[in-house]
């Protein structure tokens, strides 16, 4: 089974948009998709990474201005307790839990595909960038709000015909915090 | 209806404390919390209560599995899935594990609600 890189980050992209409208009340104010250049992407304060598994192998990466995930934990969370202590592990949980929602509801849209699984997500704080190698392709959609940004990127193997044959594995590098833009793990 | 003890299954701190408001809204109790499936069917023998909420993508153990497997000791075990994966695939999974009931996230307290109340009628007073 085969899909086009474009039309599933276009899925979850709506999702998001949805998202961040009716559940958020953030209104996005402008939007930018685009093939990332290059071999590397830059990434925002926090960022949370789920692999869409089974019928399908892409990893979805959601990364959040530090004042964008703030306003969304305000409003996730507004209508529970949270002590001053829990704050910063619930930021990171909100956001995972967002990819999930976003990337779990999207997954009604996967319709001609074999059965799909979602891994718990992970969250990355504090990384600055990641890398991918020569066989994988960053897709990207930046939504710009007036409390911040925030990136989604699609990551898979690439193929000339521009699509993702979904049964290939992917590899996935990710650059440590702390190392400058030229250092690379490899 | 009478108030429920219900179990909450998921990994998610907060999904959790905004379910456990939500059925204590409804009139109901949380009387155990699992974040794992694995826990949940560990927990649930010793709590056995009315009702579960599980949660399908966990660590360890997911959801679907975890309600075959307390189905398969209590056949009279009510379990909702309050999940994100909206897949038709993974909702006829969850149908034959065993579930009764499935509820999208984000949940909305009504939803939650029409939801208990559909299986509760169905199965209890049936």
């Amino acid at each position: 089974m085969a899909i086009r890189t474009n039309e599933l980050m276009e899925i979850i992209s709506e999702r998001t948009l949805y998202f961040l409208n009716d559940e958020m009340d953030i209104q996005v104010e402008e939007q930018e998709m685009n093939l990332v250049p290059g071999h590397r992407l830059e990434l925002y304060y926090l960022t949370t990474l789920l692999t869409v598994g089974g019928g399908i192998n892409v990893n979805v990466i959601f990364s959040y201005e530090q004042r964008l995930i703030e306003k969304m934990f305000e409003i996730y969370t507004e209508e529970v307790e949270v002590l001053p202590e829990e704050r910063l592990e619930y930021i990171e949980e909100t956001a995972g839990d967002i990819i999930n929602i976003v990337v779990g509801n999207s997954t009604a849209d996967f319709k001609e595909l074999e059965p799909i699984n979602l891994s718990p997500p992970i969250m990355i704080s504090e990384a600055r960038n990641i890398a991918k190698s020569r066989s994988s392709e960053f897709f990207v959609n930046y939504f710009h709000t007036i409390h911040g940004s925030m990136s989604i990127f699609c990551v898979g193997p690439k193929h000339s015909d521009g699509l993702l044959d979904l049964s290939d594995s992917l590899e996935f590098k990710e650059a440590s915090p702390g190392l400058e833009d030229e250092d690379e793990i490899s | 209806m009478r108030s429920l003890n219900i179990m909450v299954v998921d990994d998610s701190a907060i999904t959790i404390k905004k379910l456990t408001k939500m059925i204590e809204e409804l009139g109901h109790s949380v009387v155990q919390v699992a974040k794992t499936g694995r826990d949940a069917v560990e927990q649930y023998s010793a709590v056995n209560p009315d009702l579960v909420t599980m949660d399908i993508t966990m660590p360890d153990m997911d959801g679907i599995e975890a309600t075959r497997q307390i189905r398969a000791q209590y056949k009279d075990a009510l379990i909702i899935m309050v999940t994100s994966h909206g897949q038709e695939h993974m909702i006829i999974d969850a149908i034959e594990s065993g579930a009764l009931g499935y509820v999208i996230k984000p949940v909305k307290k009504e939803k939650l609600r029409e939801s208990i109340d559909r299986i509760v009628n169905k199965f209890w007073n049936s």
